[in-house]
């Protein structure tokens, strides 16, 4: 037993020293050229597409395996790749490899060969604003028309399937404001308060909504408005402070007080009367951008030509929503003033580093 | 060589480079560990490099030593059939100056080897000229150290002694009980004494005083004061030391019933039997069944170990229960009295004494001890951790073999570092192994930053590891098959049921290698390495 076992000691620590500089080269990305049978040093693509499972041919050659995928051994310079998805554009670009070095094509954004847009109300609207965690509110001119919708409603299911949203009355028809016409309504993102200015029997008021509270808790509090401001911010930092600013003077006006207080000297985060018209989107820099009537696509380009991509026409007045959790773009359609859902992002992508294979688990559990 | 194997009253030179000894262990794992921590985050191209390296030496050894576990217990097997007292019968008739031809193998392939085995054995034997005395003539010592094993623990282990194959008259059974053992304890003892007073040569009790100086509170103490006056039992019967086998066994072990017939084969067998100790395989069958299924697998998983080191008797150290000459015994002083793990320290006080010549000579055979165990499943897991940190105590033993190391002169440079290298990488890759396998291998990918992220390495360090991982699951395969294979018989009634859940248990490992092995054996080189020496503690067991 014991010449044996030094016989397979021997054969194994021969072993290892062979293998070792073999596997440690062929980590570095060095193979031996089927040519010459010289060392060459080699580079790497990994291809993430969104929505995954896309077919990629490199140079002409199918991979067996679907995205995301790593091709491996590729000798330095320029590599054709294509990505072919049912119901999407190919995806086509030169890409150049280098040795050692890892090509990174994360989250390829697939156009799909038409964009899937849903009309997800039964009326039209004057604006949308978004409020509080998946709160969209659907503006129009008089309170009761004022509705709510909860965005990451089919979070989980399939755009393509049947996707009820719920259409939820701000006021209710038998409300003292229902017929009550909306002036402005200022809000703050991330903050579950809005305040409408409205008029209501030709008199000014001042309203102050809840969105946390089911239904939504209305509060009049125009005795804390002496005049008509010029405009109101509200606090991001204290959801129950807001601030009236007048061409001589900034009140800050406590709501859980019910108190009014001179401001003179108030930093005023910039006005959040509009959602931003811009999104940076698929966790890299995939832009959406409401530009005039269109809601476009300009896709992160790092190896070809930047295209840009029409996805539906909007009023250009009012404004869009795009919800990270389900890839959802909401806006107004600009010949009915519906209000519509696209999807954009088929998945949500996790990580901005991308996994290795061996490292990856399904991305099945993200699927919306 | 004249060595105190010891710590202490150690003076000036000497002191230091103890000391000096103590830190080098838990220093070197530390520094693998944070050092491949900190490569992963700031040069993590160098982390995957190594970490890749590491990984192929691990699936090398892992799979070396599954060879070597499926050829040690395909021999195990071999060797549970063999009637040991027909051969010592035959080794006493032979007459070794005209023996020619060797006893006729068997049919069967099994009795074959076994037979091939034995005639190599004894051609050895006539050709040493060290011929062994006859079975008759020898007789065996076995301490039982006791100190919080109540009867329940103790008894099966005497009556299975008393059910040996080998002659009991030629054994005596000393109990080695501490003063400051419970009343009831000690009350068991002596009832335990008089039952098997007239089962075997005799059966004595010795207690050893609570207080003695230079002592430690430790089991080599209390072992070392009964084996001294057994010494004198012996001379007072005119028995010769060198005719005398001591065991050693803790107060849990169940011997097979044809060990000492087994045992007093190896030593007739052996040339060198006075230099000698004699290692059986170490499981944990006793209440196998009645334990967490982690603490089983832990156990399997040290049986397997003893099964591996069995087949290298040049590197090959003492461990928990088991043999040695008696003679060697009183010649080296005994075990040491103020060390934990007495199990090793006492081969390599030999080893050293005997200027080298001192071997371990594997015997396949199984003694049957229990699994670490309490009464709640958290309490069991302390146990087996506290377990896990004594044996890994064992590292006490590097600075005292590498001081004597330096000074020895006798022992070949060679077998120094031969054997200064096992000692210390055994220990290294004990404490580190497990964290670099399932934790710290992943830092390079979790500590990615984008230059490493795109270069070639970033992917194709998963996949390598994967393939590595992937083979190391083959062995575990093996182990489970192995494991179930080795496993007592329940008597419940879903038996199969039972292989299954403990197969899936092996899934575990991974955890197991952190929590049981790694993290143990880094906390005891720690507090050797700060000079917070542990107290010996004895293991939970129960039935």
């Amino acid at each position: 037993m014991l010449l044996l076992r030094k016989i397979i000691f021997y054969i194994f620590a021969l072993i290892y020293l062979i293998l070792c500089p073999l596997i440690v080269a062929r980590m570095l990305g060095f193979v031996i050229s089927s040519r010459n049978f010289q060392l060459v040093k080699t580079g790497l693509v990994y291809v993430d597409t969104n929505p995954p499972d896309a077919t990629v041919y490199i140079d002409g050659h199918l991979e067996r395996q679907k995205t995301p995928l790593v091709i491996r051994d590729l000798i330095p310079g320029d590599h054709f790749i294509r990505v072919e998805s049912s119901g999407y554009q190919d995806w086509e670009r030169n890409i150049p490899i280098v040795g050692k070095e890892a090509t990174v094509l994360a989250n390829i954004l697939l156009i799909p060969e038409e964009w899937p847009i849903k009309t997800i109300s039964s009326k039209a609207y004057q604006n949308i604003f978004f409020a509080d965690d998946d709160i969209l509110i659907a503006t129009n001119s008089v309170l009761k028309d004022i509705d709510i919708f909860h965005t990451t409603l089919g979070l989980q299911e399939n755009f393509n399937q049947d996707i009820t949203f719920e259409t939820i009355p701000l006021f209710s028809p038998n409300s003292i404001y229902a017929q009550g016409r909306l002036v402005r309504l200022f809000h703050a993102p991330q903050n579950p308060f809005i305040l409408l200015q409205a008029n209501i029997n030709d008199k000014p008021k001042f309203l102050w909504v809840n969105l946390r509270e089911n239904p939504p808790l209305i509060e009049d509090i125009s005795d804390l408005f002496p005049e008509i401001p010029s405009r109101v911010s509200l606090d991001n930092s204290n959801d129950e402070n807001i601030y009236a600013v007048y061409p001589q003077h900034i009140y800050r006006i406590s709501i859980k007080d019910k108190a009014i207080y001179s401001q003179e000297a108030v930093h005023l985060k910039p006005f959040a009367s509009n959602l931003p018209q811009r999104f940076l989107i698929n966790d890299k820099n995939d832009l959406l951008l409401h530009e005039g009537r269109w809601i476009r696509l300009f896709p992160e380009e790092d190896f070809g030509t930047a295209q840009t991509y029409n996805i539906a026409r909007a009023n250009p007045s009012t404004d869009m929503y795009f919800e990270e959790r389900n890839g959802k773009l909401f806006f107004l359609d600009e010949t009915s003033g519906h209000l519509c859902a696209a999807q954009i992002l088929p998945y949500h992508p996790m990580l901005n580093i991308p996994i290795p294979d061996a490292l990856r688990f399904k991305k099945d559990a993200n699927k919306s | 060589m004249k060595f105190n194997y010891s710590k202490e009253n150690l003076k000036g030179r000497q002191a230091r480079l103890q000391r000096f000894l103590e830190i080098l262990p838990g220093a070197c794992s530390w520094t693998v560990l944070l050092g491949l921590v900190l490569l992963s985050m700031f040069l993590p191209f160098a982390a995957a490099v190594i970490m890749v390296a590491f990984y192929l030496s691990w699936i090398m050894r892992v799979l070396y030593s599954t060879f070597f576990m499926v050829l040690s217990t395909i021999q195990l097997g071999i060797e549970n059939k063999t009637d040991w007292m027909k051969r010592l019968k035959e080794i006493d008739e032979l007459d070794f100056s005209r023996v020619k031809t060797p006893p006729r193998a068997g049919s069967q392939w099994p009795q074959r080897i076994s037979s091939k085995i034995y005639r190599r054995q004894l051609e050895e034997l006539k050709a040493s000229k060290s011929l062994p005395p006859k079975s008759r003539d020898i007789y065996h010592l076995v301490i039982f150290p006791v100190i919080k094993e109540d009867r329940d623990i103790i008894e099966p282990a005497v009556e299975a002694i008393a059910r040996q194959h080998f002659h009991p008259k030629q054994m005596v059974v000393v109990f080695a009980l501490e003063e400051r053992a419970k009343p009831e304890i000690q009350e068991a003892v002596f009832r335990l004494e008089k039952k098997y007073k007239n089962a075997f040569l005799d059966c004595i009790t010795f207690v050893h005083p609570a207080a003695i100086e230079g002592e430690a509170r430790v089991k080599g103490a209390n072992t070392t004061w009964a084996a001294r006056h057994s010494a004198e039992f012996f001379k007072a019967r005119g028995i010769p030391f060198e005719n005398v086998i001591v065991s050693c066994f803790d107060a849990d072990t169940v011997v097979s019933p044809h060990y000492f017939a087994c045992l007093t084969y190896h030593f007739m067998v052996s040339p060198q039997r006075q230099r000698a100790s004699f290692q059986p395989i170490p499981v944990y069958h006793n209440n196998i069944w009645q334990v967490p299924g982690f603490a089983r697998v832990v156990e399997s998983g040290s049986s397997f170990y003893q099964l591996i080191e069995a087949t290298n008797p040049e590197k090959l150290v003492t461990f928990s229960s088991h043999s040695m000459s008696f003679k060697a015994l009183v010649e080296v002083d005994y075990w040491p009295v103020d060390m934990i793990s007495d199990d090793s320290a006492i081969f390599w006080k030999a080893y050293i004494h005997y200027d080298g010549k001192y071997q371990v000579i594997p015997m396949y055979v199984t003694v049957s001890m229990d699994v670490a165990s309490a009464e709640s499943w958290l309490q069991t897991f302390q146990s087996v951790y506290k377990q896990k940190q004594r044996w890994a105590w064992g590292v006490e033993n590097f600075p005292i073999v590498m001081r004597a190391f330096l000074k020895s002169k006798q022992i070949p440079l060679y077998d120094r570092l031969r054997l200064g290298f096992k000692l210390f990488e055994g220990h290294l890759s004990w404490a580190t192994s497990g964290f670099l396998l399932s934790v710290i291998g992943w830092f390079p990918i979790i500590f990615a930053r984008r230059e490493f992220a795109e270069s070639v390495v970033y992917y194709n360090v998963p996949d390598i590891r994967n393939t590595i991982f992937t083979l190391g699951f083959l062995a575990v395969c093996i182990t489970i098959v192995l494991s179930l294979a080795m496993l007592p018989k329940t008597k419940t009634r879903h038996r199969w049921l039972l292989k299954v859940v403990h197969a899936v248990e092996w899934l575990m490992v991974p955890l197991i290698l952190v929590i049981f092995s790694a993290l143990p054996a880094l906390h005891a080189q720690t507090r050797l390495m700060l000079g917070r020496y542990l107290e010996f503690w004895v293991t939970d067991k129960k039935r």
